[in-house]
């Protein structure tokens, strides 16, 4: 009941609608900053083409755990696979060993990474920020990452601002643009760490609404938030997290309307 | 205003008070000891110019003619190249002792820190004076591997650093311990986010560093880079204790055969104050354009000030006449 299976989904569950394999497999994840233990033994499988909210408390160790898919922390034990691609070490027996920045760099490539604070590229206009990596790392023909950049842009409703700067942009503009930049790298997943967290609430809704068009066009994503009716409304996993296990995980009519545990009644009850 | 077809003449009467009570010329504080402060500094600064341009004991004309000597214009050229040399150089060397110092090996960060500490902490004459002496030092100088016979190139000293040469190591590698610290804190004032977003899409560190961070830490890096610049630019002038003839070693040589010691001081300074005039303009063209970005619209050019000057006219438009009446 309160952890995953970290094998795909059964044939005769419930929510047996994605029967598709897993694109994202974390086995005992374990992780501390110092002395202290932020991620124990951590199980999570997220099936290709779904979405995964996890919810919990601040220090729950959720954006940690997010940021462990990217291998922007290094994790002390258990294993993350993305596609079936060990994350960020390579396997030698019963250990692994860390890869090089390089080799860690061309994972990277396949999986978009979208922040609390945007993150753009203050020096950059929309648009460069969006070509900037498809051209520089990936090689592609400056004029088709332009035009592909162009939808990408029009596609979060933003057609009109490719010549503007960050900082010409509001919040959720620039998350938007955030957002548009990742998915010009192609990724097969998309990581989403507390991406409302630093708006006006008058703009969350543009931000949800293009992570929500993302998700009903069959993206992978993970999403760390503390928005419940987005959960609800596109969830199809919800994970509750505290003191650095998963306490609670199935599906949102589950986790969000019939939880079982006292801890997720209690952090449902004070996000409300 | 005359919107009511009604009763004009009335109306005209009830809004008249109204608008005429509002209506109140506002006088700015009168501030008499402005103009009191500006008389007094613009005579002292009269009286100094005075003095200067009677003073008979100055020869101007010798100040003209020697303003355009040909051994003048030597050093200004000598000066120029030495400044952009040891620039272009320290400036390279000061990213490689930043990226030591940030660095997370311990022997990387403390060798560069040795270096700051070493280079700053001793006085620049010292130091030119030092590598001058090089010769004294080593008579030979060695590449090759430490410790092993095994050598690729050796050279005599005094034929490899001549004053010139010697100059140059001390003004470049001085500067290099000044510049690290500026690059290592524009390197500091880039928000770490950047990073990781660099990272998330894929980017190696070097591209990051290339192409992301640097940047974004060259608008912190330029203003006081252009500073150093025209410290250099002066710090030339110490290189005279080594006889090498930039401009102020050349002046005193004139002036050690004509006795004219003044003149040619002033003519030095009048061409250190052009040079360092004309240093400042890539200095603003480079800080806009690291500025791209920082501020909502870019300042504009000196140019563009110019311009704008000369086209709109100083007449401020009164205001346009307000349609709003008070409602009673």
């Amino acid at each position: 009941m309160n952890t995953i299976a970290t094998t795909p989904p059964a044939a005769g569950t419930a929510s047996a609608a994605v029967d598709a394999r897993a694109l994202v497999e974390i086995r005992r994840v374990r992780k501390s900053f110092g002395a202290h233990q932020v991620l124990r033994d951590v199980s999570l499988a997220v099936p290709e083409g779904t979405v995964t909210v996890l919810l919990g408390p601040s220090g729950s160790g959720k954006s940690t755990l997010l940021r462990c898919i990217n291998h922007l922390e290094s994790i002390d034990g258990g294993r993350i696979l993305v596609d079936g691609e060990l994350i960020g070490y390579r396997q030698a027996g019963h250990t692994t060993h860390e890869m090089t920045p390089r080799q860690i760099a061309r994972q990277r490539r396949d999986i978009g990474m979208v922040f609390q604070k945007f993150n753009l590229f203050p020096h950059l206009t929309a648009l460069e920020n969006i070509t900037e990596a498809p051209v520089g790392i990936a090689g592609v023909p400056r004029a088709k990452a332009k035009a592909r950049a162009r939808e990408l842009l029009d596609r979060v409703g933003l057609a009109d601002f490719a010549g503007h700067y960050p900082s010409q942009l509001s919040g959720g503009q620039q998350q938007r643009v955030a957002i548009a930049r990742a998915l010009a790298m192609d990724p097969k997943l998309m990581l989403f760490d507390e991406p409302t967290s630093a708006l006006d609430p008058e703009l969350v809704g543009d931000v949800l609404d293009v992570m929500r068009e993302l998700a009903n066009d069959g993206m992978t994503m993970i999403v760390v938030t503390h928005e419940i009716g987005f959960a609800r409304g596109v969830a199809d996993q919800v994970v509750f997290m505290d003191g650095g296990v998963v306490v609670e995980a199935g599906p949102p009519g589950e986790v969000l309307d019939r939880p079982q545990r006292q801890r997720t009644r209690n952090f449902l009850e004070s996000v409300r | 205003m005359t919107t009511a077809p009604a009763a004009p003449a009335e109306q005209g009467i009830a809004v008249a008070p109204d608008a005429t009570d509002d209506d109140v010329r506002a006088i700015p504080l009168r501030r008499p000891w402005r103009w009191i402060g500006a008389a007094v500094v613009l005579l002292f600064a009269a009286g100094f110019l005075t003095s200067v341009l009677t003073n008979p004991n100055i020869d101007f004309a010798a100040i003209g003619q020697f303003l355009v000597d040909p051994r003048i214009f030597d050093g200004v050229v000598l000066t120029l190249v030495i400044t952009l040399i040891a620039m272009i150089v320290s400036t390279l060397l000061a990213i490689v002792i930043a990226a030591m110092r940030l660095s997370s090996n311990p022997v990387l960060s403390s060798v560069a820190w040795c270096y700051v500490w070493a280079f700053r902490g001793t006085p620049l004459l010292v130091q030119i004076v030092l590598w001058g002496y090089l010769g004294l030092l080593y008579e030979q100088l060695t590449i090759g591997i430490p410790f092993t016979d095994i050598v690729f190139w050796q050279i005599d000293t005094n034929v490899l650093i001549t004053a010139m040469v010697a100059g140059l190591l001390a003004l470049t590698l001085n500067q290099a311990a000044y510049s690290s610290e500026i690059v290592r804190a524009g390197m500091l004032s880039v928000d770490e986010g950047q990073r990781e977003a660099a990272f998330s899409l894929g980017m190696s560190p070097l591209y990051t560093f290339r192409r992301v961070l640097l940047p974004q830490a060259m608008r912190v890096i330029i203003p006081p880079m252009g500073n150093e610049t025209i410290s250099m630019l002066k710090n030339t002038s110490l290189l005279s204790v080594i006889a090498v003839l930039e401009i102020y070693t050349q002046a005193t040589v004139i002036s050690s055969q004509n006795l004219k010691q003044v003149e040619l001081l002033i003519v030095a300074s009048l061409w250190y104050l052009l040079m360092t005039s004309i240093l400042s303009i890539p200095q603003y063209y480079l800080e806009r354009r690291f500025g791209r970005g920082s501020s909502r619209t870019l300042p504009p050019t000196p140019w563009q000030r110019l311009r704008a000057t000369f086209t709109t006219r100083r007449a401020v438009e009164p205001a346009p006449e307000t349609k709003a009446v008070s409602a009673v």
